[in-house]
């Protein structure tokens, strides 16, 4: 990929988490949450991160946009370092790279009418000259997004789930981004409402030349939007690739058994290969070793003792293996 | 899905509900949640119930148990499980039912459990209430009972609180208590929406083994069509408090007739073949309290006409044991 048109491009992000001392004396002990983590993301790409809960995908996202502050590791958006500049220097950055969060009965503000939410953000950057202009720009994304004129002036109580998602989109686009953090955005939603939604996030990225970072656990709707697509394991990326090269051709063992767990329409699930026991906690910062092996069935000495790193198998598809690379 | 050999005496269903209305009263009128719904359900079936959020899919489990608080209140129908009839049993009658012979399957694994009592103290309460065990007895049955759902080391997590458990094993234990008893229907209103793929996976196959090697039937309510198809042999689809279409699952999932479940089944994003638009119901689901009279998805319906803003469709069989309520889906006409 040339290094144009890369939008973000992050690089070995680590964060760590304290975990609760057992005795006064002992040393704090820290947690991965996430752990060497690499990704770029070209202009106008939708980029699917998936992974079950805990595997860190959220932490990483906020990472990025430094909602966490990175242990180890650079983010590079634009050509700009921004892992380490200081929240003042951060502010010009803050409006190109925005978010929508996953529960939209709690990410609005039920005391603001929908009007003033997505205003606010356009005054706070001062992106408009006068409050009058900067409620005519606000009426524009949320006619973009589908809520009507004349709803504007309502509470976020009086809208359904998916409307109150077409709201948080409005408000990440009030301040023009390139980029934005989807998290879980269609999942606190039913499917019908769903697929509104995520026609919605396609079209917009059209219009708009909108990057995407698109984080899921419904692998189904990380398929339907995504260009690439990343697979987490306990902080750990540990495949990545093109969609098709994720879902046509997935290499390593723990995306097989991840793939073979969703159900599929009409299809008896008790055929699909179940992966046994449940994902354990988060490995300590002197762990080595990889993440999947105690769950692998294929697993050898390596996995054991070395950490395995992203290799290119095929171009464009990494993944993080000892014993894929057939 | 092979069928299971009828039982010696027993009537045709385990539970033949007829009619079903539940309505709750509110301050701002009366919701319809559950409006005229039969179906019924054989021995050894497992019977998937579809909807989106608020169909009535839930109040139509807890209508069964007759676990209906006020305001809401069931209305109108029969329910007759082991041919006898439910809604005329007196409340002393149905807690010798409930967890019994009926027992049930919430959603939320972080809330169902008592967090003040171990794990054992709950699965031997319910062995002690309606199995009548106690004692070394109920221990030992708790613990093969945990072993049965896939816990490691039963011997010793019977001793723990529920806060020491994952969601996943959570929802195992109370899988554990609701088949401590053996009873004849498991009804699991969405036992894996709170949980990971991988966890559903293993969990929805051994619930799944565990109720067909009891020979117990069991109702699975779900939003997720995919999950319900995989394991049931029959599925309703709910809308608006009513059932719009029935019959074996195959033939629901590969020839859908009502416009709604093509709907459905159109925007659910696929996990193989070319990547397409998907395809979107317009509209919202229309408020409970001003119910259109006619059909209840007709101002969301393409193929909607006059008559169906005033008639409601009744259920007709367009192919063999599959059932619509559509003036025009399928055959186009009556």
């Amino acid at each position: 990929m040339s290094g144009e048109d890369k939008l973000l491009d992050v690089r070995n992000i680590t964060k760590k988490f304290p975990l609760a001392r057992t005795g006064i004396f002992e040393k704090i002990k820290y947690v991965n949450a996430v752990k060497d983590f690499s990704v770029s993301i070209k202009r106008k790409e939708i980029f699917g991160l998936v992974g079950e809960s805990g595997c860190g995908k959220s932490t990483a996202a906020r990472t990025i946009i430094r909602l966490y502050e990175p242990d180890e590791g650079n983010i590079i958006y634009n050509g700009t370092d921004i892992s380490r500049l200081t929240e003042k220097e951060l502010r010009p950055y803050r409006k190109k790279m925005q978010m929508v969060f996953q529960n939209p009965y709690s990410s609005l503000n039920p005391r603001h009418t929908v009007k003033e939410i997505v205003t606010q953000p356009i005054m706070f950057h001062k992106l408009a000259d006068d409050r009058s202009e900067a409620e005519e720009k606000a009426m524009f994304y949320l006619d973009k997004v589908g809520v009507l004129r004349s709803q504007i002036d309502r509470y976020p109580h009086q809208f359904s789930g998916g409307q109150r998602q077409r709201i948080s989109i409005a408000r990440a686009l009030a301040v023009a981004p390139d980029f934005i953090i989807a998290d879980e955005p269609v999942s606190a939603l039913d499917v019908s409402i769903q697929a509104q939604i995520l026609n919605l996030l396609l079209d917009l990225r059209e219009e708009f030349s909108l990057s995407f970072m698109f984080i899921a656990h419904d692998l189904a709707v990380v398929r339907h939007v995504s260009d690439r697509v990343g697979i987490m394991y306990l902080g750990c990326l540990v495949e990545y690739g093109s969609y098709g090269q994720i879902f046509e051709n997935p290499l390593h063992p723990y995306t097989k058994t991840l793939l073979s767990a969703v159900p599929v329409l009409g299809k008896r699930s008790m055929d699909s290969v179940v992966l046994s026991g449940e994902v354990p906690s988060a490995p300590t910062e002197d762990f080595t070793g990889c993440v999947f092996a105690h769950r692998c069935t294929r697993h050898t000495e390596v996995c054991l003792q070395q950490t395995p790193v992203l290799k290119e198998i095929e171009p464009g598809h990494y993944i993080a293996c000892w014993s894929a690379d057939k | 899905m092979t069928n299971i050999p009828e039982v010696r005496k027993e009537p045709e269903y385990l539970l033949d509900v007829r009619e079903l209305k539940t309505y709750f009263h509110t301050f701002k009128g009366i919701v319809r949640a559950v409006d005229g719904v039969s179906f019924s359900l054989k021995k050894g079936e497992v019977l998937g119930v579809v909807g989106e959020s608020g169909c009535g899919k839930s109040v139509t489990g807890f209508s069964v148990l007759r676990l209906i608080d006020p305001p809401g209140r069931i209305e109108g129908g029969e329910i007759i499980f082991e041919g006898e009839s439910l809604l005329k049993k007196s409340e002393r009658e149905m807690e010798k039912i409930r967890g019994n012979k009926i027992s049930m399957i919430f959603q939320d694994p972080m809330t169902s459990l008592n967090p003040v009592y171990t794990i054992k103290k709950q699965i031997c309460e319910t062995l002690e209430l309606h199995g009548g065990l106690r004692g070394r007895e109920a221990h030992n049955r708790a613990v093969e009972l945990l072993r049965l759902v896939g816990i490691p080391s039963p011997e010793s997590r019977v001793n723990y609180y529920p806060h020491q458990f994952s969601g996943g094993m959570r929802q195992r234990v109370i899988i554990a208590i609701s088949l401590a008893t053996s009873p004849s229907l498991i009804i699991a209103d969405e036992p894996t929406t709170a949980l990971d793929v991988t966890v559903q996976a293993q969990l929805i196959k051994r619930l799944y083994q565990l109720v067909k090697s009891n020979n117990s039937s069991m109702i699975l309510i779900s939003h997720d069509l995919s999950l319900v198809s995989g394991v049931s042999d029959n599925i309703i689809v709910m809308y608006c408090g009513r059932v719009i279409e029935k019959g074996p699952s195959e033939s629901v999932i590969s020839n859908p007739a009502h416009p709604y479940t093509v709907g459905l089944l159109e925007s659910i994003p696929k996990m193989t073949g070319e990547r397409k638009m998907l395809q979107q119901i317009s509209g919202l689901v229309p408020n409970p309290f001003e119910m259109p009279m006619g059909c209840s998805f007709y101002p969301r319906c393409e193929l909607g006409q006059k008559i169906c803003e005033t008639e409601y469709p009744r259920l007709r069989e367009i192919e063999e044991e599959h059932y619509v309520s559509c003036h025009f889906a399928g055959g186009r006409n009556f």
